[in-house]
């Protein structure tokens, strides 16, 4: 081999290196205990303990209104914990946490979302480094794509985000885990709408992902049943990308009637409006003014019935 | 997704050891062969056997193509050339394409290299080659097989025979086009993307003006995406010491009429249509107004090239239209003074090419039209996305327009391989830096793989 070559290799693998070393330094960053202190604040916030939790993506965070929720019933506390671009496997983790720190008789929503395997936003609110490389490694054994380890790398060598939070102060990036209430008026269509059809038209089938992804929600349900808090699992009401909708649609058919947000026909015919979308993928205020409303029915058929 | 940078740096890891382990200097193209075959049947899955029966047919005509008894048996071979490529165009794309284990990837450019091959041998340009494994990896290579460019066989069978090396200039200039490609990826392709799929999916919302500036966006997100795609593949080539044709000019997006735009955006297909298409009926078509009903023909089949449909046969006559038009009315601007004709040239042409690309993109060229001339002001929006989007995009334009400007003819890797030393290194860690804190870190297929 030339020198030359051996000199662009080496300048090639230092720059490689000190582009890694500078990706793991800004990516690994977080307290010792960061769940606990998302916790912390947000029980400094509600200035009470938490009793029910919306576990779930930006399509949580938009869609359920908590300061709607907490004007109706004022003995129930609520928070909204969605985290823009969360996956399932993140919410089903954090899920698992709010099971081992929540009171009994608590219960806890979870969207359910699409299965990817890159981090959500502010994930160093909600995971410790090697809390996300056990999710990875799950992950892995759910699925293996070589299109995902792209956007994981992709991911890991951006430091945009990281950037953002360290010009923004604590309150301000921990606001991003609440309600948001965006007035915005999608005028596109409505083909991201599940439509009582929808539900009713899938095939129970799984594939074997399916299964496994299955057995995944089941755990966290029986954990759940073990400290006596009730886990629920809600089909988002907006679904943009079609592999999502056959992905999950099955798998939402197969959770038990009693662990799942059952929308009935009426609500779903109600909601069918670009009126109540910010985008296709996320309500407006008008939208989750009416998820709410919607399900707060479910959360005292739900509290009613085990309490 | 179909193409994706861990795989394309799996391609060039693979290939660097493969070369460097190979010693026979003639055959080293066996590594790249072996490799393209292997990712494209990893990509592809079963419809890879469509392409190895297609490259059996091409080389097995190209043999007997001058023994044949009639014009009729040529026609025949052609026609069964173009027979995958129409059925993708016409059938597969809907249907088939959605199947996990059938993607027919980069047919129209395997179709139309292989044709390219075969026409050649015809007019007498070439020989037909007796190394069936040579042609199947000009059929197949990795680099060019998703979004071109079109190659000639003769430009890039002796590259595979003699140029296939590592040396410290190839290496380096690879990763310079690799580089200056992620950049403008990244950075400015994938955040033109979001400005573009933010009007163009909520048409009721952003009407009038704002169609027209979705249409502005999608011309430079179009420019931007392809040609980094086009940038990447060609550095990856690069690196195993094989020179991939450029397919476009620097600075295309300034061009100054639509003419000096086409001469420098997606050469290498227009040189394709012009050399196999225009040039040989040109002769039949002497007169001046048979000569533009030509050209029209020639623009129409390259809008159907991209997809059969309504959009891109209006598409492709509207670009006719404006060139003859042009020509027309030329002489009248002469009195200009040629700076002031240059400068007002490119601000007609960004207002023409930017309507020009709400057809191109639009789902549903009604409805984009209808949203191009009325405007709701009840459901207009009072917010800054699109703005705010335009405040990212506009430094690290300004920054590429610059290096282009620069670079002049040269391409990428040869202006930035003159620079000196410090300077070059200063480009690099800018661009590193640019990438990691404001790209978008998230990859979506070459809109022009679809094509």
């Amino acid at each position: 081999m030339e020198k030359g070559i051996r000199k662009s290799i080496a300048k090639f693998i230092s720059l490689a290196i000190i582009l890694l070393m500078a990706a793991l330094i800004i990516k690994t960053r977080s307290s010792s205990d960061p769940f606990q202190n998302l916790l912390k604040y947000t029980e400094s916030h509600k200035k009470t303990s938490p009793k029910i939790f919306f576990v779930g993506s930006s399509r949580m965070r938009m869609g359920i209104a908590v300061d709607q929720l907490e004007k109706i019933d004022s003995v129930r506390q609520f928070y909204n914990l969605g985290n823009n671009r969360s996956s399932i496997l993140y919410n089903c983790r954090t899920a698992e946490k709010l099971i081992e720190v929540s009171p009994k008789n608590s219960l806890i929503y979870v969207e359910l979302s699409d299965l990817l395997i890159t981090p959500p936003n502010q994930h160093q609110y909600f995971y410790s480094f090697e809390e996300s490389l056990e999710i990875l490694k799950k992950h892995f054994a759910l699925r293996f794509s070589f299109a995902e380890l792209n956007e994981l790398i992709l991911q890991f060598f951006n430091f945009r985000l990281e950037i953002k939070n360290h010009f923004s102060d604590e309150e301000r990036i921990l606001n991003e885990i609440e309600y948001y209430a965006d007035e915005l008026n999608f005028h596109g269509g409505t083909s991201s709408i599940i439509t009582q059809d929808d539900l009713t038209s899938t095939s129970n089938d799984l594939t074997i992902f399916q299964q496994k992804y299955l057995v995944m929600l089941r755990k966290v349900i029986n954990r759940g049943k073990q400290k006596h808090i009730k886990v629920k699992f809600i089909l988002p009401v907006t679904i943009d990308k079609a592999s999502e909708r056959s992905q999950t649609l099955p798998i939402y058919k197969n959770i038990p009637a009693t662990n799942k947000w059952i929308y009935s026909a009426a609500f779903l015919e109600k909601i069918h409006s670009d009126f109540f979308l910010r985008d296709l993928n996320h309500l407006n205020a008008r939208g989750a003014h009416l998820h709410t409303l919607e399900l707060f029915k479910d959360i005292i058929a739900t509290t009613g019935s085990q309490f | 997704m179909v193409l994706n940078f861990t795989l394309l740096f799996l391609f060039i890891l693979l290939g660097v050891t493969g070369i460097f382990l190979f010693n026979e200097e003639k055959k080293k193209y066996h590594v790249l062969l072996i490799l393209s075959l292997l990712f494209y049947l990893f990509i592809a899955k079963i419809a890879f056997l469509i392409l190895i029966v297609f490259s059996i047919l091409v080389f097995e005509s190209g043999k007997h193509l001058h023994k044949l008894p009639g014009k009729i048996h040529y026609f025949v071979i052609i026609a069964l050339c173009l027979t995958p490529l129409l059925i993708d165009k016409i059938y597969l794309t809907s249907k088939l394409q959605t199947s996990d284990y059938f993607k027919l990837i980069g047919i129209s450019y395997v179709s139309f290299n292989g044709l390219s091959y075969l026409f050649d041998i015809k007019k007498g340009y070439l020989k037909p080659e007796t190394n069936y494994f040579l042609l199947l990896l000009y059929l197949i290579y990795l680099p060019y097989i998703f979004i071109g460019p079109l190659h000639r066989y003769r430009e890039i069978a002796g590259q595979f025979k003699e140029n296939i090396s590592l040396n410290n200039l190839n290496l380096s200039n690879g990763f310079r086009l690799v580089l200056w490609g992620l950049f403008k990826h990244f950075v400015l392709a994938q955040r033109l993307s979001i400005t573009v799929e933010t009007i163009f999916k909520d048409t009721g919302t952003y009407q009038g003006p704002y169609v027209y500036i979705g249409g502005f966006a999608f011309f430079l997100y179009l420019y931007c995406d392809f040609s980094s795609y086009v940038d990447i593949f060609q550095g990856v080539s690069q690196i195993f010491g094989i020179r991939l044709k450029s397919n476009f000019r620097n600075q295309v997006y300034a061009s100054h009429s639509r003419k000096h735009f086409w001469a420098g955006w997606h050469v290498t297909l227009n040189h394709w249509f012009r050399d196999y298409f225009f040039y040989p009926l040109s002769k039949y078509f002497r007169a001046k107004w048979q000569n533009n009903i030509l050209m029209v023909l020639t623009f129409v089949l390259i809008g159907l090239w991209h997809e059969l449909s309504i959009k891109f046969l209006v598409w492709g006559m509207l670009n006719a239209g404006w060139i003859l038009t042009e020509n027309r009315w030329r002489p009248h601007f002469a009195f200009l003074p040629n700076r002031m004709r240059e400068s007002l040239g490119i601000a007609y042409h960004i207002m023409g090419a930017s309507f020009l690309a709400i057809i191109f993109r639009t789902n549903d060229l009604a409805g984009s039209m209808q949203a191009l001339f009325s405007f709701n002001h009840s459901a207009a929006v009072d917010n800054w996305v699109i703005a705010k989007q335009f405040m990212y995009i506009i430094p690290p334009f300004v920054l590429m327009d610059y290096i282009n400007r620069k670079a002049g003819e040269k391409r990428i890797d040869e202006y930035i391989g003159s620079l000196h030393m410090p300077v070059r290194w200063c480009f690099y860690l800018s661009l590193i830096l640019l990438i990691v804190t404001m790209g978008i870190p998230t990859s979506s297929d070459a809109y022009y793989v679809r094509f």
